[in-house]
């Protein structure tokens, strides 16, 4: 996770080459590439960095890799013109920036780090949610949904009722969630639901990921 | 005086004058032959006039005799002078029957002069007095000879032969020639007729036994022909009289239109060397009006530029068919130039040497400076086209500069951090400014296109490789059609013969409608974006280009109007762009046309000529 990898896509061979060099003589790890066909190909999904790509390229263009990566490493677009149509539908889709070929270093290296964090952050969240998400894989689907209405604030008797079960059988599993997951207070609970969004109706990645 | 004296002096004095007059006419102008024949004519009648005045008073029979011996004297002269005018005047009379007459009359005439009496008479022997008319007149008492007869019939012969080169005269045709028969003849005529009267008067009087009592008047018989000669003659002379009248008024008519077209006529005698030049082709060339110009006088007032090419011409002229076909610059004393435009032909003799060139001299300075001005006027039009043409391609420019601009950017930065390091990697340095020169050298180039471009030139015609200017014209293009997801394809036969051509030109032409077919694909939402630029040799020495594009196509209404100046269908640009493409296709002699292609889009097709081969 240290290694972070910044990707250079573009299709002039010089800038591919002297921004490669640039970057490296500045510390980074770079990997570049003259198609985004071919960066796509690649690509170790594992791996974090970010994507910094040239908006018009022949084959598949910026906008379009920009689109299969979807939300996977952050994208800062180089370009020699952009107009503002262009930049808003490349911000809309969550470009990290929009800057100029002939942008000096400083600000290209700030657009990259702040690249590069979001990534790590991102990713160090993903991390985070999937090893909650792992600690509600214990729990059987019984479990999970007494658990469900605990979260939703409701009393024994009224999880009972709904479930058609004993209220004796309701207390029992909710021993044994808290015991699995080792939190103790129906508080707890709830905000650790929330924050493994076990039960959010938009799911991000699927259960168990 | 009497009046017989008069009449005959009156009618023998007109005959003179007549005489002498056509034959002063003769003498200024040899080649009028038929005036010296008529003036032996009057002469002859004249002397007879003579004669016969002092006939009718001859007192002695010798003096009468002698007297009529002369009288065959003037006959033969008058003879021989009527055969010559009638030969060189009519040129229809029949030479045996000249020839006949000829031979009679000298026989007669040799036979007068033999001892003896006269041919005429047997003997005479006194002078009679008679009266006649108030006067007294003398007539010869004698015996005529029977040889009387063969001289008259020569008379005769005469009359025959003059009547028979009218009719011949008659039957070529033409008014002057009826007429001059008409008036000829009918005055041989009268002649015959008053011979006749003649005659009889004078025959009548012997057949009386006694004396003839009338006069001679045969000078008087003759002069109806004579004044019938004379009268064709005056006409004839007269008529050139009008002839040159007219004549003068055509030069000069001549004179003043070749003045308004500024033109001059010249004519050079070629073995003497010397020019007539008319009175404005002085003003012309810049000579004043009475030196004598020959060949090097006349490529003096020439450009130093233009001498020797002029005279080459001229030499390959006279060599030649002799047509001569020049334009040359004329320097004016004043330093002022002037165009010319001068055409001549060539008189060659039976060896084909030249004898005379004859030509017209013509100013065309205002025509050629109109011509020049017409032409900086298209050159402005074309230089805006493309300055217009190159603003719309600002953005596609932008970006390809900002491809060298940026990787030199990056690659210095990253020389200033390398240097920085305590052990700065040297063949990392070494690569970076090897690739700042590759960019900065690219940058260049793009900016020289563009420069050589946007200059306001003249037309350069020079040998072009189409296959360069396209692949020039997709450089320039290409980060545009990407910027569109348009596809630029180019289809280009292995070797393309070279066109005598305009580079800048060329490419200014395929630039335009590459950008035409973009954006005409722009306005469309097909399935394949794609611009193909094709070039190939045709058959008949002619090259192909095309520009096709996969656009909705040209609607029939707007396809009429495509080459207007100043129409456009879009919202940006001055519609100028196909017009001053047309003009410089045509240029090179080329032709510029749109169609629509059955598979649907466009298609814009240049032909143009190609080079002959050496």
């Amino acid at each position: 996770m240290n290694a972070q990898t910044v990707y250079l896509v573009d299709d002039d061979e010089s800038f591919l080459r002297a921004t490669a060099r640039m970057l490296r003589a500045s510390g980074y790890h770079v990997s570049p590439h003259t198609s985004a066909v071919d960066f796509l190909a690649n690509l170790d999904l594992a791996a974090s960095g970010c994507v910094v790509t040239d908006l018009e390229m022949p084959g598949m263009d910026g906008n379009a890799l920009q689109e299969k990566l979807g939300t996977t490493l952050p994208v800062v677009f180089l370009t020699a013109h952009g107009s503002i149509p262009v930049t808003v539908h490349a911000m809309r889709r969550g470009a990290e920036d929009f800057l100029t070929k002939t942008t000096p270093r400083e600000p290209l290296l700030t657009a990259i780090n702040r690249a590069l964090e979001r990534d790590a952050r991102e990713r160090s969240e993903r991390a985070r949610l999937d090893q909650l998400r792992k600690r509600f894989d214990s729990l059987t689907p019984r479990e999970l949904e007494v658990l469900h209405h605990v979260v939703r604030g409701q009393l024994n008797k009224q999880t009972a009722a709904e479930l058609g079960i004993h209220e004796r059988t309701v207390k029992l599993h909710r021993t044994s969630v808290t015991t699995k997951l080792g939190v103790y207070s129906a508080a707890e609970l709830t905000t650790l639901a929330r924050e493994a969004r076990i039960f959010d109706d938009t799911p991000t990645f699927p259960k168990g990921q | 005086m009497s009046w017989l004296t008069l009449i005959w002096s009156a009618s023998g004095g007109a005959c003179l004058t007549l005489g002498i007059i056509h034959l002063l006419v003769w003498c200024q102008k040899r080649t009028l032959r038929a005036s010296l024949w008529f003036s032996g004519v009057a002469f002859g009648v004249a002397g007879i006039a003579r004669i016969e005045c002092a006939i009718m008073r001859a007192t002695t029979p010798e003096h009468f005799l002698m007297l009529h011996r002369w009288g065959h004297v003037a006959f033969f002269v008058i003879t021989i002078s009527i055969i010559g005018f009638i030969q060189s005047y009519f040129q229809t009379g029949r030479p045996w029957l000249a020839w006949i007459l000829f031979a009679h009359r000298a026989v007669v005439l040799v036979m007068t002069f033999v001892p003896g009496p006269t041919f005429n008479f047997r003997s005479v022997s006194a002078m009679m007095p008679f009266g006649f008319f108030g006067e007294t007149l003398m007539a010869p008492r004698g015996v005529s000879s029977p040889w009387e007869k063969f001289g008259e019939a020569s008379g005769l012969v005469l009359v025959i032969y003059i009547l028979d080169a009218a009719i011949r005269l008659w039957k070529r045709g033409g008014r002057r020639d009826h007429q001059r028969a008409l008036v000829v003849g009918g005055g041989v005529l009268l002649f015959i007729s008053s011979c006749f009267l003649n005659s009889f008067l004078i025959h009548g009087g012997f057949a009386r036994g006694g004396v003839p009592q009338a006069p001679y008047f045969i000078s008087l018989s003759f002069l109806f022909i004579v004044v019938a000669m004379g009268f064709e003659l005056s006409r004839d002379l007269f008529q050139v009289t009008q002839l040159a009248s007219k004549l003068r008024e055509n030069a000069e008519s001549m004179s003043l239109a070749a003045s308004a077209a500024r033109m001059a006529l010249w004519r050079w005698d070629i073995p003497n060397d010397t020019f007539w030049v008319s009175q404005d082709g002085h003003s012309l060339y810049g000579v004043p009006p009475n030196e004598t110009i020959d060949l090097n006088r006349f490529l003096e007032t020439l450009h130093p530029d233009d001498r020797e090419p002029t005279r080459q011409l001229v030499l390959r002229t006279l060599d030649g068919d002799g047509d001569f076909h020049a334009s040359y610059r004329v320097i004016h004393p004043d330093g002022s130039t002037r165009w010319i435009d001068a055409r001549g032909s060539t008189d060659f003799d039976n060896r084909h040497q030249p004898l005379r060139m004859r030509g017209v001299s013509i100013d065309v300075t205002d025509r050629i400076r109109a011509e020049n001005d017409a032409r900086g006027l298209r050159q402005d039009l074309a230089h805006a086209g493309r300055v217009t043409l190159l603003g719309q391609l600002a953005s596609a420019l932008a970006h390809e500069l900002s491809q060298p601009l940026g990787a030199m950017l990056r690659n210095s930065e990253a020389a200033e951090i390398i240097l920085q390091q305590p052990a700065p990697d040297l063949e990392e340095l070494r690569a970076i400014v090897h690739d700042i020169h590759a960019d900065d050298r690219r940058a260049s180039a793009v900016i020289d296109r563009l420069r050589s471009l946007l200059k306001k030139r003249d037309l350069q015609v020079q040998p072009v490789d189409l296959k360069d200017v396209i692949s020039e014209v997709v450089h320039l293009l290409r980060s545009d059609a990407t910027a569109r997801s348009i596809e630029l394809r180019i289809s280009v036969a292995e070797k393309l013969p070279p066109i005598q051509g305009d580079r800048v030109h060329l490419s200014q032409v395929l630039l335009n409608l590459v950008v035409n077919a973009m954006d005409a694909i722009d306005l469309g939402e097909p399935n394949h974006r794609c611009v193909t630029l094709a070039a190939s040799p045709e058959a008949g020495g002619r090259m192909d280009v095309s520009v096709r594009d996969s656009g909705p196509g040209i609607p029939a209404d707007v396809m009429s109007r495509l080459f207007e100046p100043f129409f456009t269908t879009k919202s940006h640009g001055m519609g100028m762009g196909l017009p001053v493409s047309r003009t410089l296709v045509e240029a090179h002699h080329g032709t510029l046309s749109a169609c629509n292609l059955p598979d649907g889009g466009a298609e814009f097709h240049i032909s143009l000529p190609i080079t002959p081969l050496p």
